[in-house]
């Protein structure tokens, strides 16, 4: 670091050289960063070196994504979630599950309803045979002893 | 011409509140039940997410399974996506995550491979060349307008800096974010930001003195 700029000036310049690339250099800094490099070599590589890397990093070669690319990303999501289960997200973006938790529970609740139901109809037929069978076996049994 | 700057500013600003409320909108439809909405998204952002990741990781098959990844992974979340931020941020952010994840797993084979390869060198068994497993893939793009060699050597430069400052690099000067924005993404301070961004400019300068 030498030149006219003296020790001040370089400093200045570091400074400046390395808010290149963070924005656009106002007109007072940039003609005092330029009558500082016109005659310190060592800043003037400095700066040439970043403007030349920022310039290269802003003008890389760009590339797009594959050709199909979309219809590839869109086939995994509706491979794994059906276009069905959108429906079950509100438009808050919460997920309806409370809804499905309620229909769960009555379904449980209906179903065990008529199994119980079933259940005690069957047993009631159950026993109302099992009478009618003992009634007919006395009958039968008396028949037989009386004669 | 700060004149001119600044309505450019404003223009960009205007820009990007616009399209802002229309990813908004677009997310909006997509949860509730619009898969077509989700389809514009994926059209909007493919080529700026696939380009980070292969910026990131210099390996266009990798890159493509960590954009489609990304896509899904937003999708899978996106009842979690806070409609007060930018699409754009918060889907960068999931594709940054992604790449770091990718290039620290990629780390652990590195050093797996060199403890292997470490193992048959002291076990006297054929003494391997440590570049054939751990030199990373480089693919260089056709049809650029910059010199392959120069872009080349950039890669190379940007390969070598830490995940965070490539991150910025490729964020700010490849893509064009702001380091306020880029703080969202990375959920860092936007100084935190500058100062990456300044020492990994420095570190560029460094690695490329003699080339540019």
């Amino acid at each position: 670091m030498s030149g006219n700029g003296g020790e001040t000036g370089c400093e200045f310049a570091l400074r400046t050289i390395e808010i290149l690339g963070d924005q656009k250099l106002g007109p007072g800094r940039r003609s005092r960063l330029r009558r500082h490099i016109e005659t310190c070599p060592e800043c003037k590589a400095d700066f040439e070196r970043m403007t030349a890397v920022i310039d290269i990093l802003e003008n890389m070669p760009r590339m797009s994504a594959p050709e199909g690319f979309a219809d590839k990303v869109l086939e995994v999501i509706m491979a794994y979630m059906p276009v069905g289960d959108l429906d079950s997200i509100d438009e808050h973006g919460h997920r309806k599950v409370w809804i499905a938790g309620a229909v769960f529970g009555v379904s449980i609740a209906l179903g065990l309803a008529v199994v119980r139901h079933f259940i005690e109809h069957e047993g009631e037929n159950g026993i109302d045979q099992d009478d009618e069978r003992v009634s007919k076996e006395r009958e039968s049994y008396a028949a037989a002893t009386s004669s | 011409m700060n004149k001119d700057n600044g309505e450019a500013g404003a223009q960009h600003r205007k820009k990007l509140m616009l399209e802002g409320r229309e990813d908004t909108r677009a997310v909006r439809e997509c949860l509730q039940g619009k898969i077509e909405a989700f389809e514009f998204l994926v059209k909007k952002y493919q080529d700026p997410v696939y380009y980070i990741a292969y910026r990131m990781v210099s390996n266009q098959e990798e890159a493509k399974d960590l954009a489609q990844e990304t896509f899904v992974k937003a999708f899978e979340k996106l009842d979690t996506f806070n409609m007060k931020m930018p699409f754009r941020s918060w889907l960068y952010k999931i594709c940054s995550n992604l790449t770091i994840d990718n290039l620290r797993g990629r780390k652990g084979r590195e050093i797996s491979v060199r403890i292997a390869n470490d193992a048959r060198e002291t076990e006297g068994g054929r003494n391997m060349h440590l570049a054939e497993f751990v030199a990373p893939e480089r693919e260089i793009p056709e049809n650029v307008s910059l010199s392959n060699d120069i872009s080349r050597y950039v890669q190379e430069a940007l390969d070598g800096l830490p995940e965070n400052y490539r991150l910025v690099m490729v964020l700010h000067h490849m893509e064009g974010l702001n380091y306020a924005e880029i703080g969202k993404v990375l959920g860092v301070p936007r100084n935190t930001v500058k100062t990456w961004a300044h020492r990994a400019r420095g570190e560029l300068c460094g690695s490329l003195k003699g080339v540019v």
